[in-house]
């Protein structure tokens, strides 16, 4: 796989690794930070939030949290890898250089509150 | 928390959605995926009332069926990616087969990413298709299968209307029937018909017979005839007549093997002898009705 697809991640991968990049979280507390978080009411679904869960653990980008520093023990807690790190990293990179083009152009405005 | 209503039940349901998918795909998950559906609809419920947990339900379903189709697609897919392909170097493939799961996969993608709309295309297919059947089953009926009797647009079936029963299309009684045969109805003539199912035993084996008792006038409104042995007489209907019965051609075949020599022969019906005077034809038989015999209907004078 080239690196240009492995950061091409899915909206719902992005925002799960993003849900992830300050702590480990279960699948609800990846719902409730995704949507607490996102303003647009960008939604997580339980079905397609392990469907992706699922997928990502395959892919390597993210691992279930050997030793759980939640609350809840009956649930499984989830982490990112040093990988998914890397390539959310990436992704977020990608994202940056886009705003940045997009600021150039004047599709956005020169700069937002810094 | 309060719970929501209805919690068992969308749990319950959920499972079954969950089951839709293809075998393991949730495998390892179930448990977490029905509880954090529950706390969502929990969560919702207590903080946004009843419409909110609704339309929640609707769409949370809704993902369930979309996360199904994805699981449905990657299973095909996968699966052809599993058989060895003759050229590796092209992943879409160029074959017929390829093509195909190409295409399959793109329907399936296409279906699953926007439900509302599959959802009311597949209804109105089904609908449409639903409607075509029943048209083509009252014109096959009506226009192209028509019933098998000579003249057979001029047959009518009389029923009584028992009006403080609200009943169009009840039975008649015997004195009924007589009384109309002699009225002034229109009719060129009226024939009575009954089902009944008698018991044929032969060689101690018994068999379930359903069949239709007619009056002996019969073939006078039916116009068919049997194509072996006689109708019935007049007088066969008659209580002290000796019992008489004409054989279905299905049975004749079925149960004689097409034995010519069977009329003229005594068999078995409800414990009485009866012998068979005659054998129908191939073609006849009553609309709704699958007749194994015919037998006069005992005139109730």
């Amino acid at each position: 796989m080239t690196r240009e697809s492995r950061t091409n991640l899915s909206s719902p991968w992005f925002q799960i690794m993003l849900a992830l990049a300050d702590g480990q979280r279960h699948g609800y507390g990846i719902m409730q930070e995704v949507e607490e978080r996102s303003s647009e009411g960008f939604k997580l679904w339980p079905a397609t939030l392990y469907g992706a869960i699922k997928r990502m653990v395959a892919a390597g980008l993210i691992e279930p949290a050997s030793s759980a520093e939640g609350d809840d023990r009956r649930r499984r807690y989830y982490q990112l890898t040093e990988m998914g790190r890397v390539q959310l990293a990436a992704e977020a990179r990608r994202l940056d250089d886009l705003i940045a083009v997009a600021r150039s152009k004047h599709v956005l405005p020169a700069s937002r509150g810094a | 928390m309060s719970e929501f209503p209805f919690r068992r039940l969308v749990a319950a349901l959920y499972r079954v959605g969950m089951s839709l998918a293809p075998a393991s795909a949730y495998s390892g998950f179930e448990g977490e995926i029905v509880d954090a559906f529950l706390q969502k609809c929990s969560s919702t419920y207590t903080r946004r009332g009843p419409w909110a947990l609704f339309r929640d339900l609707i769409v949370g379903f809704a993902d369930l069926a979309r996360q199904n189709g994805r699981e449905w697609v990657d299973r095909v897919t996968r699966g052809d990616a599993k058989k060895p392909s003759g050229s590796p170097a092209d992943p879409e493939g160029s074959s017929f087969l390829a093509s195909i799961i190409r295409d399959l996969k793109q329907g399936l993608r296409a279906a699953t990413g926007n439900l509302g709309y599959s959802a009311s295309v597949i209804g109105t297919l089904g609908v449409v298709v639903g409607m075509n059947t029943a048209v083509f089953s009252v014109l096959d009926n009506v226009l192209f299968d028509p019933l098998a009797f000579p003249d057979e647009d001029r047959l009518v079936m009389v029923y009584r209307h028992y009006p403080d029963y609200d009943w169009v299309r009840g039975p008649m009684s015997f004195p009924d029937y007589r009384d109309w045969q002699g009225a002034d109805t229109g009719l060129e003539s009226l024939a009575a018909i009954t089902t009944e199912d008698y018991t044929f035993i032969a060689d101690g084996v018994a068999e379930r017979w359903s069949g239709l008792e007619v009056t002996t006038n019969f073939p006078s409104v039916a116009r068919v005839e049997p194509v072996l042995g006689r109708w019935f007489a007049q007088t066969d209907n008659l209580l002290e007549s000796e019992r008489v019965v004409i054989l279905a051609h299905g049975t004749w075949v079925r149960t004689f093997g097409a034995d010519v020599e069977v009329v003229g022969r005594t068999i078995s019906l409800n414990d009485s002898p009866y012998q068979v005077v005659g054998v129908m034809g191939p073609d006849f038989s009553m609309p709704n009705k699958e007749a194994d015999f015919i037998a006069p209907l005992p005139n109730h004078d």
